[in-house]
């Protein structure tokens, strides 16, 4: 016998059951589609709560958070965390048609240039499909917009976030997926809560284990 | 009120001065207390140890021996934990047996819990100058959710200042066969939670279970630990004339 | 450096206690691992609906394993990838390396797999000439030690910084560094810097799995380094090797259960890095592996299934029993001689390798319950150790003199008048022998008087005593 007929005529063994029937097959396809999840009160708000929320448990993650109104404010904070971090004032970013604007910005006293990180690039800048105030984390996924380097191999990753892209919780984020009720999903969605970090050393925490030291969170009230 | 007094094998061979101290909380608190003389061991041992035949044979015997009590009361939390938790699921598959093993584990109690929850006892009028840190045996707290109850009563021990041990009920090391099997590791468990009954400023532990402080006794004393153990019956009901365990004559 | 024998946990045990830096490292449990689940559970209100919900999804979805595997492989050969379905742990280890020699790998990125470590994985790519290349910081440092981990989510918590600081100062000669590091942040930016060069030029990432999602045929994966999201992407194959029961049906089901895990095992509310991934690079796809394959690990867990041990299959690999174990903060993981140690691993481990192999891991404990306390999965451990004990016993594989002494005690306790006869006996003898009120030597009971005291008995028992003063 096959391993797959045998391991699954072990689990109907085990379960004392032969095949489901048809019926009983639909009733789990259709729970397939997701049962209701709990959702954490901490994941329920107003707009400007869940924003408040976002920006408190993204802080607690290690993660930092600026609120810029504006695309000029938002160029102006890109320069202010660079210089502050002592970091090249070059940066490598997403070629997200979604971020184009930003290399449009005039005289921001730094340079940018477009794709994948390369090992020597130390900025990565993307965008994020969803803000989650429930932890403070950014909803990226992978598709033409995003060369999951620029989050991972830079030192520091900073994140363009869109004030209406702020919602309670992950399901809620991962609703833009659903087609029809069940979710169809590319290749990798990955949910970034903080910098990288490992406490394998004496169990204390270092950040930048692999991935980013520093992930700034730049939330831009008005999109373009 | 007819309570039979289950007076637990290390009571019995031990240390009986918790057996009569646990007769007379009871009486105290208005109990008609019979000690059934067929009464041996509840099978605690065996059930852990894998020998599932000899321990419901003690099961089938203990229930016997009890059946005409209105409550069956016992001074130790893993004894107690045994009749009332373990004894359905361990004659479950049993016809005969199953109903009246839920039956009779209903009626079955720790001595400090049925004191304070089904007597309703809210005083004693004891007293001991010390301090004392409470450990919850796993049974107890685990098993049984006793955690109020010992502290409630302990609270009104005149001279008697009660600590919070702070390991997170951390178990002692005892767990039966285990602590022979296994000594070092049970002395280096026992170790700890003495540390932390020292780091607390108490000078005692009190606690429902002997093994346990036979356990925390016998281990601060070969290691020259100065903590006393007592049992929680003798501490509530007064007999402090009794030297502490593994503690001689002064 | 050579493991300790599966048998002799006793010996294992007794070093263990008295390895000064491992007690160290273990002293850090309580105020690390154990608080800081405490504290992230105590900001989390809804964690016993959770508990509940995460229970019965689990149990739901073991009930119909088999529809919700099917459902499983079905996504993922719709999306471009390969199922591997696996008997046992030499299915698995063949599938991976077929896989890798189609690819013609040479150099093979790991992401932390548990299952990986329960095939031998990395043995057999060596075998046959392929690279493996821990990229977990904790996995990285055991494979140069080659050392085996000591807790499921925490693999080096028994070293301190020194022999991390040695073990790269020998090993990280040959790119050319020869200062030994003092400061973790330091030994931090080395490994970083040595594993990106071999992150940039593999030929396949493997990774392990927390869940499998039947709904959309994904992997999830979660991480605090970021190195399972750089395995899964850089090289041009990606395999994800897993057992069966990691399935759960839907996203929402996997938000449950992500939602305990990451606080049970160290106390954060969710890792730095957790990701749904599924198949190969899309058309259009900026990055990705140009292949994607899921081996299924059987290994036992199908007729666990139908067993008394069933419920141990909804772990979820947290660790938060073994964090909790008075036994193992005491002795540390490599006591038990086996990559699943502590509370679980005394269950899983006589199930993978057979109860002869390991009699002491389900003895070893109080049976204290704390682990089935903290466990988000309710797994009642206690009620699953004894059932070893009594396969044990049933297998006659306790010691001759225990069986001796059960039968004796036994004998005299289901007879009543003997009893009390024998009880009075002892109590006398005993008392007697006392001396302060404690016997410093018991004989034939050494087993407690090397350790500790024995408290004297009173003198004579109380039935002995209440009978004697009912009496006029």
């Amino acid at each position: 016998m096959n391993p797959r007929a045998e391991i699954l005529g072990h689990i109907r063994a085990s379960l004392k059951r032969g095949p489901l029937s048809a019926e009983a097959a639909r009733a789990l396809e259709l729970r397939l589609a997701g049962a209701p999840s709990i959702v954490a009160e901490r994941a329920k708000g107003s707009a400007p709560e869940l924003l408040g929320r976002f920006c408190e448990m993204a802080k607690r993650s290690g993660a930092t958070v600026a609120l810029v109104e504006d695309v000029r404010e938002l160029g102006r904070e890109i320069a202010r965390f660079l210089a502050q971090e002592s970091l090249p004032r070059a940066l490598r970013m997403a070629p997200d048609p979604g971020l184009d604007y930003i290399a449009l910005i005039k005289q921001t006293g730094f340079s940018i240039a477009r794709g994948g990180a390369d090992p020597s690039d130390r900025v990565g800048l993307t965008g994020a499909l969803a803000g989650i105030a429930e932890t403070g984390t950014l909803m990226l996924a992978s598709g033409p917009s995003l060369p999951m380097t620029l989050a991972l191999l830079v030192e520091a990753h900073i994140v363009v976030l869109a004030r209406a892209a702020i919602v309670g919780s992950y399901e809620e984020a991962m609703n833009c997926f659903r087609a029809g009720g069940a979710h169809v999903l590319p290749r990798a969605v990955t949910f970034i809560t903080g910098p990288s970090r490992s406490a394998d050393i004496e169990q204390k925490i270092q950040y930048g284990a692999h991935g980013p030291r520093r992930l700034h969170i730049v939330v831009l009230e008005t999109s373009p | 009120m007819r309570v039979g007094l289950f007076v637990t094998c290390l009571v019995d061979l031990i240390r009986p001065s918790i057996g009569f101290a646990s007769l007379r909380l009871l009486e105290a608190a208005g109990c008609e207390v019979v000690v059934p003389a067929m009464q041996t061991c509840c099978g605690q041992p065996a059930y852990n140890a894998g020998r599932r035949i000899d321990a419901k044979d003690l099961a089938k015997a203990t229930i016997a021996a009890f059946e005409d009590c209105d409550h069956v009361v016992a001074p130790s939390g893993s004894c107690a934990a045994m009749l009332r938790v373990h004894y359905p699921s361990l004659l479950a598959d049993e016809p005969d047996w199953a109903e009246r093993a839920r039956a009779f584990a209903a009626r079955c109690h720790e001595l400090v819990a049925f004191l304070v929850t089904v007597r309703k006892m809210s005083s004693v009028s004891s007293r001991l100058n010390g301090v004392a840190a409470y450990h919850d045996s796993c049974s107890a707290l685990r098993e049984l959710a006793i955690h109020e109850e010992p502290r409630r009563l302990l609270a009104q021990v005149e001279g008697l200042t009660l600590r919070e041990l702070g390991d997170g009920n951390q178990c002692c090391g005892f767990g039966g066969a285990f602590c022979v099997k296994y000594p070092e590791i049970a002395a280096r468990i026992a170790r700890d939670k003495l540390a932390a009954a020292k780091r607390t400023g108490a000078d005692m532990i009190v606690s429902s279970d002997l093994g346990c402080l036979l356990h925390l006794a016998g281990l601060a004393s070969r290691e020259g630990v100065a903590i006393s153990c007592r049992h929680v019956a003798e501490v509530l009901a007064g007999e402090i004339e009794t030297p502490a365990i593994g503690e001689g004559r002064r | 450096m050579s493991e300790p024998l599966l048998r002799d946990f006793p010996t294992a045990a007794k070093r263990a206690l008295a390895d000064a830096a491992l007690q160290q490292a273990l002293a850090n449990i309580p105020a690390g691992f154990q608080e800081k689940r405490r504290a992230a559970i105590a900001r989390f209100p809804e964690w016993d609906r959770l508990i509940d919900a995460a229970v019965h999804i689990k149990n739901h979805t073991l009930d119909h394993l088999d529809f919700y595997l099917e459902a499983f492989e079905a996504k993922v050969r719709e999306a471009g990838g390969g199922v591997h379905w696996c008997r046992d742990a030499g299915e698995a280890r063949d599938a991976v390396l077929a896989i890798c020699r189609e690819a013609k790998a040479k150099r093979a990125l790991k992401s932390k797999s548990m299952i990986a470590e329960e095939i031998a994985l990395n043995d057999c790519l060596e075998e046959n000439g392929i690279e493996p290349v821990e990229t977990d910081l904790g996995e990285y440092v055991l494979q140069l030690r080659d050392e085996a981990p000591s807790h499921i989510i925490a693999p080096i918590i028994h070293l301190n910084r020194g022999q991390i600081a040695d073990s790269f100062l020998g090993a990280h000669r040959k790119y050319g560094k020869t200062r030994r590091l003092e400061s973790a942040r330091e030994l931090l930016d080395e490994a970083r810097e040595i594993l990106r060069e071999k992150f940039l030029t593999a030929d396949v990432g493997i990774t392990g799995a927390n869940l499998l999602v039947a709904e959309t045929g994904s992997a999830v994966i979660v991480t605090n380094e970021g190195n399972a999201d750089l395995t899964m992407t850089l090289p041009r194959v990606h395999i994800v090797i897993a057992s069966i029961e990691k399935l759960v049906p839907s996203v929402g089901d996997a938000w449950n259960v992500l939602r305990l895990l990451a606080r049970s095992a160290t106390g954060q509310d969710i890792t730095a890095y957790t990701t749904f991934v599924g198949g190969k690079s899309r058309a259009g796809d900026a990055d990705g592996p140009a292949s994607f394959h899921v081996v299924l690990l059987d290994n036992g867990r199908s007729e666990m299934l139908g067993s008394g041990f069933r419920d141990m299959l909804r772990c979820i690999r947290c660790a938060a029993c073994m964090n909790h174990c008075p036994v193992y903060g005491v002795i540390g993981g490599h006591a038990y001689a086996s990559i699943y140690p502590g509370p679980m691993g005394a269950v899983l481990t006589p199930w993978l390798a057979g109860i002869a192999q390991a009699p002491h891991l389900p003895n070893a404990s109080t049976l204290c319950g704390r682990c089935e306390e903290v466990c988000p999965m309710r797994i009642p451990i206690p009620r699953m150790l004894r059932l070893w004990r009594e396969r044990e016993e049933k297998a006659g594989l306790s010691s001759r003199s225990s069986r001796a002494a059960y039968s004796l005690w036994a004998f005299a306790a289901k007879r009543p008048r003997l009893y009390r006869r024998l009880a009075r006996l002892f109590a006398r003898i005993f008392s007697r022998m006392g001396k302060d009120g404690k016997l410093r030597r018991i004989p034939l009971g050494s087993a407690w008087t090397d350790t500790r005291d024995f408290p004297a008995p009173e003198g004579e028992t109380f039935q002995a005593l209440y009978a004697r003063r009912r009496k006029p």
